[in-house]
């Protein structure tokens, strides 16, 4: 968690706002079916393939809070390298790219890696977001 | 590659809200506070954008089989809000621009496209 508030004019681009690491299990996985019904993973031991965007979020979330309220998701990008096992510990990284006021809005592009425990490339992507304040 | 993508629905509910704002943490009031979203621009309780874009993975997973995801790369825009009691549906045609990819969206029960974009099967 950052120690102030992450305004827009606090984004650095090209710093690292560091790495949030999260482990997907049963109980995770429990909760994903109650929402899609199945998890279309095929092997049970490996990681639903569209929980990709739950997990970067969770990451983004917790590296960017506290951050102004009212931000607004514009667009995404995925490259999904590999699908990691239920168990493994992923670690996500998230730095600024760039950001520009465009009619009277904030945009910022982040660009996230999730790695697993051996450190492999599982997730790369590039959120597009409208910052609030 | 078949020309369309399985198509994939989901009817969009405030208890599947609020569990997934539990899995992404996400305690934003938009999602989750009617009286507080009442009051936004947004006129009431919006969804999660990702929870109707997870759609689209999962239409790539049931045409290909999840397997396929592995090398598959996705690009989207969020349009327009989805709402509480919306159903909303992943689908997505051969691009003949670029045979190797989909023209993907998520529409509403209306018809109106909610996420738009392109994605890429992996090997």
């Amino acid at each position: 968690m950052l120690s102030e508030l992450l305004t827009y004019d606090r984004i650095q681009i090209g710093t690292s706002l560091g790495a949030h690491e999260t482990c997907i299990d049963a109980e995770a996985l429990a909760l994903w079916r109650s929402i899609y019904g199945d998890d279309v993973g095929g092997n049970q031991d490996i990681v639903p393939p569209d929980m990709i965007s739950a997990i970067v979020m969770a990451a983004q979330l917790e590296l960017t809070n506290p951050h102004p309220d009212g931000g607004l998701h514009a667009g995404q990008h995925y490259l999904l390298h590999h699908r990691p096992r239920v168990g493994d510990v992923l670690s996500t990284t998230s730095t600024p790219l760039s950001k520009e006021i465009r009619r009277d809005r904030r945009w910022v592009k982040m660009k996230t890696e999730t790695r697993d425990q051996n450190d492999r490339l599982v997730y790369e992507t590039t959120l597009t977001l409208i910052w609030a304040a | 590659m078949p020309n369309e993508l399985t198509r994939v629905s989901l009817k969009i509910t405030q208890p599947r809200i609020d569990a997934y704002a539990q899995i992404t943490g996400d305690p934003n009031p938009i999602h989750l506070d009617a009286a507080f979203a009442a009051g936004t621009e947004m006129q009431g309780i919006i969804a999660h954008g990702t929870l109707s874009l997870n759609l689209l993975w999962r239409a790539l997973a049931r045409t290909f089989g999840p397997d396929a995801c592995e090398g598959a790369e996705m690009d989207v825009r969020f349009i327009r809000p989805v709402r509480v009691d919306d159903v909303v549906t992943a689908s997505g045609h051969r691009d003949d621009a670029e045979p190797d990819r989909y023209l993907v969206q998520v529409t509403n029960q209306s018809g109106e496209a909610v996420i738009t974009g392109w994605a890429r099967p992996g090997n």
